[in-house]
């Protein structure tokens, strides 16, 4: 059947409007010497409460309960006298049942309260003024007001000296109408509560209510209610997952920066924080209860009820605060063993149950996120990694990823001593590297009080060329250079430049991540510079994501090399401070808490005067939260700023201090063994300089190092001279990562991404030509297990992605290399070969070098569908037509043969010698196999698979000749909407009746079946760590861990 | 054969008196009814418990409780001798009858014909929309003028389709859906086998667009849960195009009545919604 609905919205969250919710009053309370007024029902926290309070005579106190605030008194002493007075309250969690006001001596009291949701908390009176009525009348006027902001509500008291009924002014709605003694009475004091919308802006106008009779004096009272404005429409968190296990659930969210979640023990039905409402944990929402609100970004619930469904949404806020519409999820705590956790991610089904080993978990969720989990308690390794689109083909596994160091290269550069009238430049030839991901580290020493001689820049000035540079100079004196240049991998960008700098602009640079880039600069000065002073220290930093800023004191012009280094899994903090004159010390710098031994810091900066010691600062992490920036002299302003960097990649980082005496100009420093060939040894002051109390002259040799790392545990750092000053340098040796391992996997938007298992970032990502969608896992091939012609053909190792595109024809298979992602080759690039999609992961034969992928076969059926691809350079090496095929190949175990099935039934044996067909006709199995086909381990030819009938078959492939006979197979098993099956000693599969079946390997018995969760969800393909485990997930985006046996 | 038609919706509306016929909390909310020739009658109802959307006649069960009558704008539903009454548009009451009816923002006036896509129609040709990006397709209707909100298609039951009037200030959406098969062909409906489904295309126009907004489209698979999110840029028309065939949704057999919905920026509720049923 047809259905569509419209649904009619009024105005979302974001455009709440204030509503009056409800209200309450007394009436005939007489002459009683206090009113008490019940909250009006369903007042919530945030909700604005008006009250309006009438009395006679106009002489009497009124006396509000706490926490009312008076907005306007009318005090008539005209004939019967009376006051009217009108307070209002903003609602907390925990409001009483009821308010009392107390009065003096009087001849009648009446009032209400009214409650308003939407209205601005912190300023909810937008307007107010009174107006009295001074001869008797049945006409009582609130006086206009004139609002100025639109969507208010106006607020109205009317109140005279008699008791009477009202009737509301026109065009607004009467909340209540009370008076102090029977109607119609001449005596006591009657009043009525009105309201109404006002959408524009501008005047109300006077505001009339009206009585029947007794004429009488009176007041009126007009209050505009200001509404909360939202800003524009607050986004959700990016993701929101739960890991429960024993009575806990652990949940976490993508960093927003203020949030609040709710919790029910039931489905959400509209619970939601209203707009401009400030919410702390144990507020009541509607039906749910706040359980966080604030800006961190995980909580973890305990003394929870196991076997209960628990469900959680969190709404990220703005500043107002106005929410975000909120997301969902649902989990349930078990005490386990079995399930021993389990993962949910809201925003879609994860049927994946992932790739696992040692102690991780990896898997995809049609949230559109990369999943990183410990095998032992469930929780994210790291902040799932966005995709753009989901990501549903298996997760693929490599040892070797793209990130870490490609090649160090390090040297000294000897700049020599002499007389020279020109600039003095030194050029170091290096192996090639890629300049996009190669850095120049360097440090100098020497002794030398001109800046024009000592001050030093360098830059990799091709991929195989260091150059280092300083201005012309009358007389050289030695300088020493020492160098490292570290070439990533991959998950690194690098940009450079060489700029002329003063003491103010900003040098455009391509966009960065500020919190993921650090700079490196280094600066020349002019020749005829001939004292160290102002113009000659710089303080480098970035400037947002396309400016850098290197400045110095005055307007002179330099020029300074720079490098900005954006580095994926990195986080960079960075400041700026002063030391004055006479200080020492910056104290302390509170930093965002990192960890030291993964961290490093950097310091740059200007002066306002000359000297050496009071000019060299070092910089050094006193603790997880503080930097400390210090000199050993005084006697200048500096104005420095400063980098953390931390890593989260792997890198680890080997802070260290060396204090040399007077005399020394060299120190050693032991170190934990590091791998010299993916370390570098930098200095964190303008990667040269230490403190030193040297305070001779300009010269800036006792505090300007190298550094060096000499071997796996020795840090050397030396000095041209002492100058008979100690000096303190602050270094760091980096030890960047190994190759780490990667997962790999193509999404719906065509792109395959490579994510650091490390650090959750991908060290890259590419968008595959002409192709539409990725479905099928990626296949890979690793260099190092592959023969020789392999290894001759490439240099890395190479990725398999298949496309899914909307063509039946143009599809293509894309090799990928596994370091960067480019293409080492494209078949079907051309559209040569009719090639509908694939979905199922092709399958790499090492022995022949050869890819075997399964597509469907176009709109006709009839197109080839097997095909059968060189790895070594793509070109086709053999196709067959067997029908539409979504199953991935299976390669047998001694490689002789390739099964498929096609989605008509047919299971087909393909002799991998020969290329041909091994059995005289397929095995015609009535139904779709799923997945693929999974061989016994034991016993040759022996298959495991599920068709889309709800079987699951153990099938014998009898050899060459007759096919199988599926009537007769070694057992077939029904179980509703099967999974792929996982065969262990037992063989587990997932089950649309929500079930986890464990199967008997031998007969088929379907022995036991475990429900998973609540079994309302379908169980998608289980996987496991070590076979003593099944992981499985389901549609409703939950992933289980079962210990196994099942019980 | 003519029917009458009286969609409405259901800003996820309670069911206070059903969950107290059943202590398990289940919650159910009247979508809409299609009045057909008598007994031939059936209600949509949603279990907000599950997410489940289902079509039901007199006599159906859903969350504990059975469907005893239904009319334009009410079903009727009973369990162990006590009645319950789903309103559309609004929490039920409880029996005995009447309680005051509200106003209800129904498509049509009751006698008014259905509004249907002749059977086999063809939508205009959009340009193919990247899978699970929106695409605009199309000007926002000419003010007062509706297209049809959906089209027919071979679903069980039949040539039924409608649109709501939508709330002075709201946003309302109307969902269809075209299947793109693998064998080239292009047809609207709401029923498709997952065999001969490659892409589905769903198409989203948006009744009182106004402004730079986001939209959200949530597809429900049979069991209930949350499949998958779509989002992008609002536009009057946009299609968003689907993977099926060889995704999660053939290969674990996620077949029967889907539920898509349709958020605009903050709603919390949705502006409209679909369903569309996936056969073998």
């Amino acid at each position: 059947m047809a259905l569509g609905l419209s649904l009619a919205l009024g105005a979302t969250a974001a455009e709440a409007a204030i509503a009056f919710r409800s209200a309450a009053s007394v009436d005939r309370n007489g002459s009683a010497g206090s009113i008490t007024i019940s909250r009006p029902p369903g007042t919530q926290k945030g909700d604005l409460m008006v009250a309006v309070i009438a009395v006679v005579p106009s002489s009497v106190t009124v006396t509000a309960p706490g926490g009312w605030s008076l907005v306007n008194r009318q005090t008539n002493t005209n004939g019967n006298s009376n006051a009217l007075a009108v307070y209002y309250k903003v609602a907390s969690a925990a409001e009483p049942a009821s308010y009392t006001w107390t009065f003096s001596p009087n001849n009648g009291n009446a009032g209400g309260i009214m409650t308003f949701s939407g209205v601005d908390n912190a300023s909810p009176i937008h307007a107010a003024a009174g107006q009295l009525t001074t001869s008797a009348s049945t006409s009582i006027a609130a006086p206009s007001v004139t609002t100025t902001v639109a969507d208010t509500m106006i607020v109205t008291g009317h109140e005279y000296a008699a008791s009477r009924r009202w009737t509301a002014p026109a065009g607004m709605t009467e909340a209540f109408d009370v008076a102090s003694r029977a109607v119609n009475s001449n005596g006591g004091v009657s009043t009525i509560g009105s309201y109404m919308s006002k959408p524009a802006v501008g005047p109300t106008g006077t505001l009339v209510a009206t009585t029947g009779g007794n004429a009488d004096t009176g007041a009126g009272i007009t209050v505009a209610l200001k509404p909360v404005v939202c800003g524009a429409a607050v986004s959700d968190a990016a993701y929101f997952v739960a890991t429960a296990g024993n009575g806990t659930v652990v949940l976490a969210w993508s960093g927003a920066s203020a949030v609040v979640v709710l919790r029910k023990s039931s489905p959400f039905t509209g619970e939601a924080p209203a707009p401009g409402v400030t919410y702390a944990a144990g507020d009541p929402v509607g039906a749910a209860t706040v359980v966080y609100a604030g800006s961190a970004s995980s909580l973890t619930e305990s003394g929870l009820t196991n076997g209960t469904s628990y469900y959680y949404k969190i709404f990220a806020a703005d500043g107002v605060p106005c929410y975000s519409p909120g997301t969902e999820l649902k989990t349930r705590p078990e005490a386990g063993p079995r399930p021993a956790w389990s993962f949910t991610m809201a925003g879609g089904s994860m049927l994946n149950a992932g790739i696992a080993g040692s102690g991780t978990l990896y898997t995809s969720s049609n949230a559109g996120r990369v999943i990183s989990l410990g095998t032992g308690d469930g929780l994210p390794s790291w902040a799932p990694m966005a995709t753009t689109a989901p990501i549903q083909g298996s997760l693929t596994w490599l040892p070797t990823g793209g990130r870490g160091v490609r090649s160090l290269q390090s040297g000294t550069a000897a700049m020599a001593a002499g007389t020279s009238g020109a600039a003095q430049t030194v050029d170091v030839p290096i192996a090639a590297v890629d300049l996009t991901r190669a850095v120049l580290f360097f440090s100098v020493r020497g002794s030398s009080a001109e800046p024009g001689d000592g001050q030093v820049r360098g830059q990799i000035t091709s991929a195989t060329n260091v150059r280092f540079y300083r201005a012309n100079d009358t007389s050289f004196s030695d300088l020493t250079v020492r160098w490292t240049v570290v070439e990533f991998r991959g998950a690194v960008r690098v940009q450079r430049g060489t700029s002329s700098v003063s003491n103010g602009g900003t040098i455009p640079i391509a966009a960065v991540d500020p919190a993921q880039s650090f700079v490196l600069a280094s600066c020349s000065v002019a020749s005829t510079d001939m004292t160290y002073g102002s113009d000659d220290f710089f303080r480098v930093r970035l400037l947002g994501a396309t400016g850098l800023e290197i400045v110095h004191g005055t307007t002179a012009v330099k020029t300074c090399d720079w490098q900005v280094v954006e580095y994926q899994g990195a986080y960079v903090q960075r400041g700026t401070g002063t030391l004055a004159a006479g200080a020492t010390t910056s104290g302390p710098v509170t930093i965002a808490a990192v960890d030291p031994a993964r961290s490093l810091a950097q310091v740059t900066w200007r002066t306002s005067g000359d000297g050496s010691g009071p000019n060299l600062v070092r910089a050094r992490l006193t603790g997880p939260t503080t930097l400390e920036v210090d000199r050993a002299a005084t006697g200048t302003t500096i104005e420095y700023a400063w980098e953390v960097v931390e890593f989260a990649d792997g890198t680890r980082v080997v802070p260290g201090t060396s204090s040399l005496g007077a005399a020394q100009t060299s120190a050693s420093a032991a170190i934990a063994a590091v791998d010299p060939a993916r370390s570098v040894a930098v200095l964190s002051a303008y990667q040269r300089a230490g403190r030193t109390a040297y305070a001779s002259d300009d010269n800036v040799g006792p505090g300007w190092f190298t550094v060096a790392l000499v071997d796996a545990t020795t840090v050397s750092v030396e000095r041209a001279i002492g100058g008979g000053a100690a000096a303190d340098a602050a270094w760091f040796v980096v030890e960047f990562p190994d190759r780490n391992p990667v997962v790999l996997g193509g999404d719906q938007s065509g792109r395959v991404y490579a994510v650091d298992v490390a650090s959750g970032t991908a060290n890259w990502q590419a968008l595959l030509t002409g192709a539409d969608a990725v479905q099928a896992g990626l296949a890979a091939q690793l260099r190092a297990w592959s023969d020789a012609g392999f290894q001759a053909a490439h240099a890395d190792d190479l990725i398999f992605a298949a496309t899914r595109n909307a063509s039946t024809t143009g599809n293509k298979v894309v090799a990928l290399r596994a370091g960067d992602g480019s293409v080492a080759w494209t078949f079907n690039e051309t559209g040569v070969y009719a090639m509908d999609y694939v979905v199922g992961m092709p399958w790499v034969d090492y022995g022949l070098n050869r890819l075997y992928v399964a597509s469907r076969a176009g709109s006709s059926g009839t197109q080839p569908s097997l095909w059968v691809i060189s790895t070594l350079d793509g070109t086709l090496l053999g196709s067959f037509a067997l029908g539409h095929l979504e199953t991935s190949p299976t390669v047998s175990l001694d490689a002789s043969t390739v099964w498929v099935a096609s989605t008509a039934g047919n299971l087909y044996a393909v002799d991998t010698a020969t290329l041909t067909l091994k059995w005289s006709g397929p095995a015609a199995l009535g139904a779709a196999v799923k997945g693929f086909v999974l061989e016994d381990g034991v016993v040759p030819g022996r298959l495991y698979f599920s068709t889309a009938d709800g079987q699951v078959w153990c099938l014998q492939d009898p050899g060459p000749g007759a096919p199988p006979n599926p009537a007769s197979p070694v057992w077939k098993r029904a179980v509703a909407g099967a999974s792929t099956p996982l065969v262990l000693d037992k063989v587990y599969v997932g089950s649309s009746d929500g079930r986890l079946h464990q199967l008997d390997r031998a007969t088929g018995v379907d022995e036991k079946q475990f429900v998973l969760g609540d079994g309302t969800a379908t169980v998608g393909d289980p996987s496991t760590e070590d076979g003593a485990q099944v992981f499985a997930g389901t549609t409703a985006g939950t992933l289980y861990k079962v210990p196994l046996p099942l019980p | 054969m003519r029917v009458t038609v009286a969609l409405a919706l259901a800003l996820l509306f309670t069911v206070g008196p059903v969950g107290a016929l059943e202590p398990g909390g289940s919650r159910l909310v009247l979508l809409g009814v299609v009045l057909r020739e008598p007994g031939d009658s059936f209600a949509i109802i949603e279990d907000a418990h599950t997410s489940r959307v289902g079509f039901y006649r007199v006599g159906a069960s859903v969350g504990g409780v059975r469907v005893t009558r239904i009319e334009a704008d009410r079903v009727v539903v009973a369990a162990g001798g006590t009645r319950a009454v789903l309103r559309l548009g609004r929490a039920v009451g409880v029996a005995p009858e009447p309680e005051p009816l509200v106003p209800v923002p129904v498509g049509r006036p009751a006698g008014d014909g259905p509004a249907v896509r002749p059977a086999g129609a063809t939508l205009a040709a959009p340009p193919p929309p990247l899978y699970g990006h929106p695409v605009v397709v199309g000007q926002s209707p000419a003010p007062g003028r509706r297209e049809p909100p959906i089209s027919t298609g071979t679903g069980a039951a039949g040539e039924a389709g409608s649109t709501a009037a939508t709330a002075p200030t709201g946003v309302a959406a109307d969902v269809t859906f075209t299947g793109l098969h693998h064998n080239g062909s292009r047809r609207p409906g709401t029923e498709f086998s997952s065999a001969a489904l490659r892409d589905l295309l769903i198409g989203v126009t948006l009744q009182r667009l106004s402004g730079s907004r986001q939209q959200r489209i949530e597809l429900y698979a049979p069991d209930g849960s949350l499949y998958q999110r779509l989002s992008g840029p609002a536009a009057a028309t946009t299609e968003t195009r689907l993977p099926v065939g060889g995704t999660w949704i053939t290969v674990h057999g996620l077949l029967g009545t889907w539920t898509v919905k349709v958020f605009v920026d903050g709603q919390a509720a949705p502006a409209g919604l679909g369903t569309f049923r996936l056969t073998p």
